[in-house]
């Protein structure tokens, strides 16, 4: 039940026309968003025990400071409920530390964007989607957590498209990007637990990650062959992981990752399989990608080869980099998320 | 749409920028003449921004015999410059970065 909030003025036209008076700030990220209206932070500050005046970090380009009012206001722009304020603040936490690159991300003219997944109790206390259609629209806690986040990057840390975000085509998850793990259909722990959190913990995760690249296997009958699908969509001329190395995710369906653990592979074994045949020769990859012939050859792991033209080159420097997440409803669609070449970084929800 | 008065509104928004921290930065003082200037040139790591300053160290040479031309590489091109590279580049006369994509 949602309290009953007075804000002043209960004339529509006045609404409309702060809704078309935040455009014109560049507040927006192009959908209508709720006037942030003082009556409304302080509702949404509620969410929080934290002061609102304090500095959670500075974003970057801009170096905005990103205090717990003005990711309030944020939050209350892009329609979140004040019991996700944790979650906004953790998943902003995350993004500023260094393993990040967010003033990369920000920036570049790669295709990225921070997505959040969430783990733990937080995650079904906020109602959150991690099933069916969890990337896609419908939940309001996924859709204006994410978009909270997208919205505070953007206007704290000043990287408006265009502007200071020279991204060539972008992502449509640069709206918003947020999903729970499935944990209950997880053969596995917890992803949030695989990162040294304790099951009773609620965490964050986010990761400067392409668009989820589907991969659709509806036949395979064993965790091999299965695997051989999610590895070879993952190792494409056009990834940056294969230059770049960082992590990427894999985001199992719960069919998927059943038939997987069911051929008695662990988090751990799936890993290692697309580590090892998730590849491709150096002379595959001199065809084409990022560089060409000037593959930037000092970012892949040491035991490679160069002068062989046969080696081949995994999409990560080491297996753990591949992040293994289980989400989805049923059928047997899974998805590969390339990376940036950065890493993800996960922080408590407190 | 009809012409509706919000100024009031407008003072209660909560600002939920942080433009007011933009820091405006001005450009360091350009060198008077090149006689004798240590010329750093920093390779930006991405591809042909060598190629790029083998071009601007022959130009400068060629009309500024006199310069010492330093080249600097960044080990990662999305990153921050390593510290000591930083520094380094604190003791020339003027730098000139270069990405080439």
């Amino acid at each position: 039940m949602i309290e009953k909030i007075d804000v002043i003025g209960s004339d529509m036209n006045q609404v409309i026309e702060l809704i078309h008076y935040c455009h014109d700030q560049g507040w927006s990220d192009g959908l209508p968003v709720i006037p942030p209206v003082e009556e409304l932070v302080n509702w949404m500050l509620t969410g929080t025990t934290r002061d609102p005046g304090e500095v959670i970090c500075r974003i970057p380009p801009s170096w905005g400071e990103a205090t717990i009012r003005r990711i309030a206001a944020n939050a209350v722009m892009a329609g979140c409920l004040p019991e996700y304020m944790p979650v906004i603040i953790a998943a902003l936490q995350a993004s500023v530390d260094d393993r990040f690159n967010l003033h990369g991300i920000q920036c570049t003219t790669h295709n990225c964007s921070p997505l959040v997944i969430v783990n733990g109790a937080i995650a079904k206390k906020l109602g959150m989607n991690s099933g069916h259609n969890c990337f896609g629209q419908g939940n309001r806690a996924n859709a204006s957590i994410g978009r909270a986040v997208r919205l505070a990057l953007v206007n704290i840390g000043g990287a408006r498209p265009g502007e200071l975000d020279k991204a060539t085509q972008g992502h449509p998850g640069k709206f918003t990007y947020c999903i729970a793990e499935n944990e209950e259909e997880s053969p596995w722990e917890p992803y949030h637990v695989s990162r040294g959190f304790s099951p009773g913990e609620s965490a964050v995760t986010v990761f400067g990650a392409e668009a989820p690249h589907n991969v659709n296997n509806q036949s395979s009958e064993n965790a091999h062959d299965l695997l051989m699908t999610i590895a070879d969509s993952l190792a494409t001329l056009g990834s940056n992981n294969m230059y770049m190395m960082g992590e990427c995710f894999i985001v199992l369906c719960p069919e998927h990752a059943k038939l997987i653990a069911d051929h008695g592979f662990s988090r751990r074994n799936t890993q290692e399989f697309i580590f090892n045949y998730g590849r491709r020769t150096i002379a595959d990859l001199s065809r084409g990608g990022v560089y060409g012939m000037e593959i930037n050859k000092n970012l892949w792991p040491r035991w490679v080869d160069i002068r062989n033209v046969d080696t081949l080159i995994p999409p990560v420097r080491r297996p753990e980099d591949i992040q293994i997440v289980v989400a989805g409803g049923t059928g047997r669609h899974s998805a590969v998320i390339p990376g940036w070449g950065t890493r993800c970084v996960t922080k408590p929800v407190l | 749409m009809p012409t509706v008065n919000i100024q009031g509104l407008i003072e209660r928004l909560v600002d939920p920028t942080g433009k007011s921290e933009a820091v405006e930065r001005i450009l360091a003082p350009r060198l008077r003449d090149l006689d004798g200037a240590v010329i750093g040139l920093l390779d930006n790591r991405k591809g042909n921004g060598d190629h790029i300053l083998d071009g601007v160290a022959e130009g400068i040479l060629q009309y500024h015999p006199s310069v010492q031309i330093t080249r600097f590489k960044k080990r990662i091109f999305s990153r921050p410059a390593e510290p000591e590279v930083m520094a380094a580049l604190r003791e020339c006369s003027a730098v000139i970065e270069a990405i080439g994509d």
